[in-house]
This record gives C-alpha cells, sequence and structure tokens, in this order.
C-alpha cells in the first residue's frame, strides 16, 4: 500500500489568522476518507492548502504527496503530480469554454495534447454518464451554471483528468436526490485500487454507496477524532456535541500514524 | 523622412480633457524608399476597380482626423478600389497582403457595394524584419441598400513600426458593415473607425481585439452615428495589457435626431496583466434623439486571483491560464476572418508573444 499524501504537522493560516493548528492526516492508495466537522471549523482551509492555493498560508508543518515535500509548490505542479479538488465553490470563468478549457487542463495534466475527436467522445461519454446535456461542453466555464450544475462539471473534471488523489469539497451540496446518486455514481466509477479519495461532506447520502475506510472530525483547528463509516451515522443522528467524551478514544490512520 | 501627424482620433464632442483621452500626436520617421511585397488575390468578374471619382458625392467622416487621412490619400501610394455589382454576392474574399522591409505605406483604399450585392475585403499588413516601417491607411466603405461589408483588418507589425488606419463607412437602408480589426504588433497602433448610419434600419459592427506588450501605444477611436430610423450598432473591443503597454479606448455612439428606434451598445473587455500597463476609456453616448437604446459595459480588471486558483488546480501554469484567457479573446474575432491558414497564423503569433512575454 503507498502512501499519497502525508500531512505533518501542519499549522495553516490566513492574514493574521491561525485556522488550522498541528494537523496530522496519511491517506494511502485504495483508501477512501471522509472529513466532517461543523461549518467554519477548516474543512474547506485543510482543502485549500493540499491543493495550494496562495491565499492560504502554511505556517509550519509540510505535506507530502508521494513522499515528495510539496509545501512549497503551486497548484498546478500539485494538478500535474495528480491531485484534484473539486470546489466547494467553482470559480466562473467567462471566455473560456468547457471543453477548450478541459482539454487544455487534459494536456497540461498528462503532457500530451489529446486528440481533438478522441477526447470530444471521452467528453461526450462522461457527461452522458452525469447527465449533463453535451450542449454544456460549449458553455463558458461554469458561467451561469446552476449551483448543482457547478457541481457536476466538477466531478465531470475529476473523471476526464482522473487523479491520483482527489479532494471533493461539498460535491453533493446543492444536488438534488436524483443528482447525487447519478454524482455518487460517478464517484464510485472513479475510484480503483491505485487511487484514493477525500471528501468532505455534511450528508451520509454522497457516501452511502461507497465503501468508506476512515472518518475524520475536524475540531479545534485540528483532527479531533478519526473512526470507521459507522461514525458517519453516529453524527449525522446525533449530532456532532454527541462525541463529546469519545473524542479521546482516536483510532484509524491518525492513531497508525502516530505508532509508526 | 519625418511624419508628424496631429490632434489623431479626437473624440466628437471635447469633454474628456482632463482623462488625457483627446486626441494624440504621432511623430516618427522611416526610409525615404518604401519597400514591400504585396499578395493580392484576383479580382472575381463581378468585382471591378473603382477610384475616388466615384465618391465624389458621398460625404464620408474621418475618425482618426482630417489632416492624417488626407495626408494618407494625397500621399498614397498602394490601395484596394473595389466595386460590387448590383445584387451580386461575392463569396470570395479580396485579399491583399502586405509584407513591409522599410519606408512609408500608405494605402488608399475604397470598398464600394451597390445595392444588394455582398463583399468582403481583407487586408493585412506584416513586417519582414525589425526595421521601423509607417504604414498609413484610409479605407473608405460605401454600402448601399441592403448591401453588406466585411472588412477584416490585421495588423502584425513589427515592435518599431508606426501603424495609423482610419476607416469610414456609409451605410444605406438595410444595409449592414461589418468592421474586424486586429492590432497584435507595432510601436504604435493609431486606429478610427466612424460607421455612418445613414439608410434606416442600417446595422454596423466594429469587432476589435488588440494584443499589447512592450511599451505598445495603442489609441482607439470608434464612432457610430446614428442618423436612419432603427439603426443599430455595436463597437466592441476586447485585448490584453501586459508589460508597460499605454491603450486608449474611445467609443462613441452619436444619436442623431430623427434616429427613432435605433439601438447602440458598446462592450470593452480588458486584461490587464501589469501593473505599469495603462488602460485608459471614454465611453461616450450622446442623445439628441429620446427613443433611442444606448447602452455601455466593461470589465476591465486583473486576471481574478481566485479564478487564477481555480484555473491552475487543474494543471494549467500561471502562463498557460493566461494564453487561455486571451486567445479565448482572439476567438471571438477570429469567427469574422477567412481562412483556416491565417487563423492559424494569428494563433500561433500571439502564443508566442505571450509565451515569450512570460519568459522575461
Ligand atoms: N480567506 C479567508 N479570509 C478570512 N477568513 C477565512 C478565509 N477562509 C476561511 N476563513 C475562516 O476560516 C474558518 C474556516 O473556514 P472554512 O471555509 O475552511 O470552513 P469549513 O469547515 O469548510 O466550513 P463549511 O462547512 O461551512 O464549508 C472560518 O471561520 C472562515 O471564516
Ligand atoms: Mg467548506
Amino acid at each position: 500500500m503507498s502512501t499519497l499524501l502525508e500531512i505533518r504537522d501542519l499549522t495553516v493560516g490566513v492574514g493574521e489568522k491561525i485556522i488550522l493548528r498541528g494537523l496530522d492526516l496519511t491517506i494511502n492508495a485504495g483508501e477512501t476518507h471522509v472529513l466532517m466537522g461543523q461549518n467554519g471549523t477548516g474543512k474547506s482551509t485543510l482543502a485549500s492548502a493540499i491543493m495550494g492555493n496562495p491565499a492560504y498560508t502554511v505556517r509550519s508543518g509540510s505535506i507530502l504527496f508521494e513522499g515528495e515535500d510539496i509545501t512549497n509548490e503551486t497548484a498546478d505542479k500539485r494538478a500535474r503530480r495528480g491531485l484534484f479538488l473539486s470546489f466547494q465553490n467553482p470559480e466562473e470563468v467567462p471566455g473560456i469554454t468547457l471543453e477548450n478549457f478541459m482539454r487544455t487542463a487534459k494536456s497540461a495534466v498528462t503532457g500530451e495534447k489529446p486528440r481533438v475527436m478522441q477526447f470530444r467522445k471521452d467528453m461526450n461519454a462522461a457527461m452522458d454518464k452525469l447527465n449533463m446535456p453535451q450542449g454544456y461542453a460549449s458553455r463558458e466555464l461554469n458561467v451561469g451554471f446552476s449551483g448543482g450544475e457547478k457541481k457536476k462539471a466538477e466531478i465531470l473534471q475529476l473523471l476526464l483528468l482522473n487523479p491520483k488523489l482527489a479532494i471533493l469539497d461539498e460535491a453533493d451540496s446543492g444536488l438534488d436526490v436524483d443528482a447525487i446518486r447519478i454524482v455518487s455514481d460517478g464517484v464510485r466509477r472513479y475510484r480503483n485500487e491505485g487511487n484514493a479519495l477525500l471528501i468532505i461532506t455534511h450528508n451520509a447520502k454522497l457516501v452511502e454507496e461507497l465503501t468508506v475506510d476512515y472518518v475524520h472530525v475536524l475540531d479545534q483547528k485540528k483532527i479531533s477524532l478519526t473512526g470507521s463509516a459507522e461514525l458517519i451515522t453516529r453524527i449525522t443522528e446525533g449530532g456532532f456535541a454527541g462525541l463529546g467524551d469519545n473524542k479521546a478514544d482516536k483510532g484509524g490512520a491518525s492513531a497508525s500514524r502516530e505508532a509508526q | 523622412m519625418e511624419i508628424k501627424l496631429k490632434e489623431l482620433n479626437a473624440l466628437p464632442v471635447r469633454t474628456w480633457h482632463r482623462l488625457g483621452v483627446n486626441g494624440n500626436t504621432v511623430e516618427t520617421s522611416a526610409d525615404d524608399t518604401l519597400s514591400y511585397s504585396v499578395t493580392r488575390s484576383a479580382l472575381p468578374d463581378i468585382v471591378t476597380e473603382t477610384n475616388a471619382e466615384e465618391l465624389r458625392c458621398a460625404e464620408f467622416r474621418t475618425a482618426v482626423g482630417e489632416e492624417a487621412t488626407e495626408y494618407i490619400r494625397r500621399e498614397s501610394n498602394a490601395g484596394v478600389r473595389v466595386r460590387a455589382r448590383r445584387g451580386y454576392e461575392v463569396e470570395k474574399p479580396v485579399t491583399a497582403r502586405y509584407s513591409l522591409r522599410s519606408g512609408a505605406l500608405l494605402d488608399d483604399n475604397i470598398i464600394f457595394a451597390e445595392a444588394g450585392s455582398s463583399l468582403t475585403v481583407v487586408l493585412i499588413f506584416d513586417a519582414f524584419n525589425g526595421k521601423p516601417c509607417f504604414h498609413g491607411g484610409s479605407t473608405r466603405i460605401i454600402a448601399e441598400n441592403c448591401a453588406t461589408v466585411n472588412l477584416i483588418q490585421i495588423q502584425t507589425l513589427n515592435n518599431a513600426s508606426t501603424h495609423i488606419s482610419d476607416v469610414s463607412a456609409i451605410i444605406g437602408n438595410g444595409a449592414s458593415v461589418n468592421v474586424t480589426q486586429i492590432e497584435l504588433g507595432g510601436a504604435s497602433a493609431t486606429v478610427g473607425c466612424h460607421l455612418k448610419l445613414e439608410g434606416n434600419t442600417a446595422s454596423a459592427r466594429a469587432d476589435t481585439f488588440y494584443f499589447g506588450n512592450g511599451d505598445r501605444r495603442l489609441d482607439f477611436n470608434y464612432i457610430a452615428r446614428h442618423l436612419g430610423d432603427g439603426t443599430t450598432s455595436s463597437l466592441t473591443a476586447s485585448g490584453a495589457l501586459f508589460d508597460r503597454c499605454d491603450k486608449t479606448y474611445r467609443g462613441t455612439l452619436d444619436f442623431i435626431r430623427g434616429a427613432a428606434g435605433s439601438k447602440g451598445a458598446e462592450i470593452e473587455n480588458t486584461l490587464l496583466f501589469s501593473p505599469d500597463a495603462r488602460n485608459r476609456s471614454a465611453p461616450l453616448i450622446l442623445c439628441e434623439e429620446e427613443d433611442v437604446e444606448g447602452s455601455h459595459a466593461a470589465s476591465i480588471g486583473k486576471i481574478d486571483a481566485n479564478k487564477l486558483y481555480y484555473m491552475q488546480s487543474r494543471g494549467l501554469s500561471e502562463v498557460e491560464a493566461k494564453r487561455l484567457l486571451v486567445t479565448a479573446q482572439l476567438e471571438t474575432v477570429l469567427k469574422n476572418v477567412p481562412g483556416e491558414e491565417e487563423r492559424e497564423r494569428l494563433r500561433d503569433y500571439l502564443s508566442g508573444r505571450i509565451k515569450a512575454n512570460a519568459l522575461r
């Protein structure tokens, strides 16, 4: 089992404010991790730090991808290594069509120009699976897309770029019940033994059909609790408050890291 | 030879003194001997040569300015002067591609589309080498009733050269004139376009793309003068500014009394890639007539950090992201350019410039 992502003692701030302090997380190939936590605890900040958003500063600690330190790398270099983030709030980019953007991105991550016809075929096939009308390919990237359409477009990009580690930041928010099932199917199709997922969510729905290996809770600027899939049910039924006493019994990935 | 031309691209109304957008001055010198090559497409049978005599009673207005256009016409040493016969739709574009080596090329162009005809003219100004050249062009267009004229002007002169271009059109009942200008080179480019919508339901478009890098000075003056009933105009200028480029854009929608039901729209999209680039804009809407709609929309700005990060998160480097944004703007005007070969040349030219710019 090879380690894809290893975060050591990470402290992240924006401006003067510290949002994450001393956070550890290890994700191996073949694993699906779920990250939960109350609003504003720093889940998206963690995703931003992993992807390399320059708005967030790593104050100390390190981020390793496949054993190499990427803490100071720009986002595009990380993407070319095989990291992907499905944004909680995808940006609208006027002037560039979804298809043109995807073709450019594909050639950036693979290092070779995809053949136009083949690429279009792959893109159409992926759009069909996500139940996205093909007209969206020629629309400007995310411009005027509804909330749910933006999320689907993110998953479309996931399927086409086929990264080693995909972080999904609330990929399910704003989706109707059918769309959640479609997206969840798409995510399941993406997952294989060689890649991994970090899913940030407030809902059990998206991950119901997936085999979840670890569930982490973010609280007090770090991962305060790690458990197995049943933790999702406990949280969705009893809320974060109900976890209170159990916060001490850490398990799973963080624990195994500490044992190293 | 020394060339000095003053009061270029003046606004129709002088209210913008403080912004420094009133006319500019071009002062330059060029070799006394003009050296260039030109490739011209053969004229189809239904297109004949014409001359200024045939324009006698037409009242053209200039956007660049009287002094400059008179100089260009008086000293003219080249030009495409064509007339499309009544009712004929000329499919093949009339093309002239100039490659300048030295000196001053002054072309006096006339495009005359008789009633119901349609004609496309492509003028390309390129340079052989790095020697400073001067190009001054005047293009007069008449689109008689229900005629269509498409003019595509492409400028890829070297960074030492000076370019001045005046386009003036008179547009009849139900006729339309579409001007596409692609300004990618030159030390200085002064481009003006006066579209006179004389006939009822006449329509005009001016689609411009510019690329500014180094110390290039770009100076634009677009005027749509609405005279007829129910006329429409659209002036769109998109482009990117790098380095210390200095750009001034003037766009005037002038609705004359009687132009009832007319509509005009001005759109500016400027991508600013350098804090040292200078971008000035003077949109102006003049209404003598009440029953008109004039609009101006501008998106002028630095590329948004969040958008850039989003694009980077999909593997695009900063340069690739910028190149994609700028070439997307170019694509919108390339739709008007006939010939895949020329479109490829322009894509390559622009990509090359952006990459070279990133390496410096
Ligand atoms: N760019 C920023 N500037 C200022 N504060 C920020 C910035 N980004 C995040 N924060 C703050 O950091 C904290 C964590 O935000 P973050 O978006 O990571 O939370 P989250 O766990 O993803 O919440 P949610 O579940 O609502 O998506 C919040 O208090 C937020 O206001
Ligand atoms: Mg969030």
